[in-house]
């Protein structure tokens, strides 16, 4: 891929994210729900803005990672389509499938088939920058996401946003940059160890986003889990005694949920490995990309560690293969 | 409180019998939600599956004791919580009623039913129950309430799955067999598609007796795939499942088979099973007593 580098693009998602907040969709859209389509990369915005909007939000927003929409979408719902190639199957299937039931779209790419077809439809288009790693892109991604919910009647956080901005690039330059920064010691601390990422339900796509990056840029196995719902297991881990896992909580240091007190209290002295991130963020909102930012390039420093690259994905190209061969051309799984 | 030896597959259908048979009322409604945090957490998801098959109405789940935005009067909301005493859900409560919403109740008592003084508002968990007819039944009483709120079929839908799941299940003796040898020891990581998500949680709290995980596919192949493509050798006793649709046909079929053989050229193996059942609800109650037949013999080995 062209352009920056992986993380020039890393470096870059905080201006990334400040340019979308201007974004202006230029209409107002009129729904009874709205159903954020993507899987992979382009589908971590639609989770991120889901969570964002959660509490505040008259509209039901709806995630959809699955290439056969509810039987319930129909012409009273705003389809948001992400896929920053343009050309990921299930993505380009969620879109003909939403096109099919009269639902107002809005397409989230930087062209391919999505483009194409949006255009020749006549829905909106938000479009991306191309030159990006589809999973890097998610700057721009957030901000459309939210632009086009806060024009479907949903809450507007943009101004929220803003005003952490500086804090953000603060504290990339301190926990993501140097040598001794957070980001390269839990990379370290992952190393020989199946990372298991825990936070609170109202910020579990970031949960999702540790895991995912875990998987792709470094190539390991990793998973997430989330408040309330995982204190229902935490008794169990105690059998085990799995040193090989790593329970990372993510951990807002202002204030946690008394489900998160509890899985705390229960894991000390519980023998189970485990670590707290602490994020020390002035509001949950900024906490989450505090999250991101920090597992991103975490993540990064850990295929550096692993002396691999972290922007090559090859079992997803071996999938684009073999279902282009069983498809023909023109669709391609994994590209966001 | 997951431990294997709670789960039994002759517990679930025999609880989906206790809780179809339940004489439940839901007030009619077009919006519906259901909040739950605890075990019965699949049963609420396979309800909320089979909404989105085929219901001009979704029935989201709420997973947490917040209440999103959009919940106003006009939406019914079911509280699930086995002992009653779950703090999110009593929180929930509160919030709910502050809200002006009416709220359903189902526990076997405690705290929750405290809360509630209509008697018509509140569906009895029986106590003293395996974890297996817990779930059977909420998955019963759900289908039930759904129905009468007028959302969808849900009791209908369901009746005919427990058909279809009693009818193949002697055909699942061998494949519970052979997937407990293939897990004995291991971490099991249980994937589903997402049409059948429950099913997947279900074996997570099932299955693997400590630690246990799970997911959703198609999105698996965007990311995880490219991490269980590595030999992954500082954790060799992980295992991974797949559960899927039988029928071969339609792009998801396509790409879990795809998704299989790279994992295998990758030199991963995958234990993969096909449930059983044309609808939804009879995949996810499928998965269900499937893995309770796989944790019942993990128990004895």
């Amino acid at each position: 891929m062209g352009g920056k580098t992986t993380l020039e693009q890393l470096y870059g998602f905080v201006d990334d994210l400040e340019s979308s907040l201007d974004f202006d969709p230029g209409r107002i859209f009129d729904c009874d729900n709205i159903l954020l389509c993507g899987v992979g990369g382009s589908a971590v915005s639609g989770d991120f803005a889901a969570d964002c909007c959660y509490s505040d939000s008259r509209i039901p927003i709806i995630l959809m990672k699955y290439p056969d929409l509810p039987n319930w979408v129909g012409k009273r719902t705003l389809a948001v389509v992400s896929s920053y190639s343009g050309n990921t199957a299930e993505t380009l299937e969620m879109y003909r499938q939403a096109a099919s039931r009269g639902c107002t779209i809005v397409a989230i790419t930087s062209g391919g088939v999505l483009r194409a077809l949006a255009m020749e439809d006549g829905h909106m288009i938000c479009l991306l920058p191309s030159d990006m790693h589809p999973r890097h892109a998610i700057g721009y991604m957030i901000g459309y996401t939210l632009a086009v919910i806060r024009a479907a009647g949903g809450p507007d956080v943009s101004s929220h946003i803003r005003s952490f901005i500086p804090a953000l690039r603060r504290y990339r330059d301190e926990v993501a940059i140097p040598d001794g920064c957070m980001a390269r010691q839990l990379a370290r601390e992952y190393e020989g160890k199946v990372p298991v990422i825990c936070s609170e339900a109202c910020m579990q796509s970031v949960a999702f986003r540790w895991k995912t990056q875990i998987n792709e840029n470094s190539k390991f196995v990793a998973f997430c889990e989330s408040i309330p719902v995982f204190c229902n297991q935490l008794t169990s881990w105690t059998i085990g005694g799995h040193d090989n896992y790593l329970l990372t909580m993510l951990v807002e240091t202002k204030g946690c949920s008394a489900g998160m007190h509890e899985a705390l209290s229960m894991l000390e002295g519980s023998g189970i490995r485990y670590r707290i991130v602490p994020l020390d963020g002035e509001s949950m909102l900024e906490n989450m990309f505090r999250a991101i930012i920090l597992g991103d390039y975490m993540s990064i420093y850990m295929a550096e560690g692993r002396g691999i690259d972290p922007a090559e994905v090859p079992p997803v190209m071996q999938m684009k293969h073999k279902l282009a061969a069983i498809r023909g051309g023109g669709s391609e799984p994994g590209k966001g | 409180m997951t431990s294997v030896g709670h789960y039994s597959s002759d517990g679930i259908l025999s609880g989906v019998s206790r809780g179809l048979s339940i004489r439940a009322s839901c007030p009619e409604s077009s919006r519906l939600a259901i909040f739950c945090t605890d075990e019965m957490l699949p049963a609420a998801e396979a309800i909320s599956n089979a909404a989105d098959e085929m219901s001009s109405s979704a029935v989201p789940v709420i997973r947490d004791g917040r209440i999103p935005g959009w919940i106003d009067p006009s939406v019914v909301t079911i509280l699930v919580s086995r002992t009653g005493d779950c703090h999110e859900i009593l929180e929930a409560y509160d919030a709910l009623k502050m809200r002006g919403c009416t709220v359903c109740c189902m526990a076997s008592g405690g705290e929750l039913f405290e809360k509630e003084s209509d008697p018509n508002l509140k569906t009895v968990m029986p106590e003293g129950i395996s974890l297996s007819e817990s779930l059977g039944f909420t998955m019963g009483a759900l289908a039930v309430m759904v129905q009468r709120s007028g959302i969808f079929n849900a009791e209908d839908c369901l009746r005919k799955a427990v058909e279809t799941v009693r009818g193949a299940l002697q055909s699942y003796v061998g494949v519970a067999d052979e997937t407990c040898k293939m897990l004995k020891g291991g971490v099991p990581a249980v994937y589903t598609t997402s049409d059948t998500c429950a099913c997947a949680r279900a074996w997570r709290d099932m299955v693997g007796n400590d630690l246990s995980f799970f997911g959703e596919l198609p999105e698996f192949d965007h990311n995880e795939l490219v991490g269980w493509s590595d030999p992954n050798s500082h954790a060799p006793e992980l295992r991974m499942v797949v559960l899927r649709k039988g029928s071969r046909t339609g792009l998801v079929s396509i790409i879990v088979s795809c998704m299989t053989e790279v994992l295998r050229e990758n030199g991963r193996e995958v234990i993969v099973i096909d449930l059983c059942g044309e609808t939804a609800m009879a995949r996810d109650l499928c998965g269900f007593v499937l893995g309770a037949m796989v944790a019942e013999r993990l128990e004895g080995c």
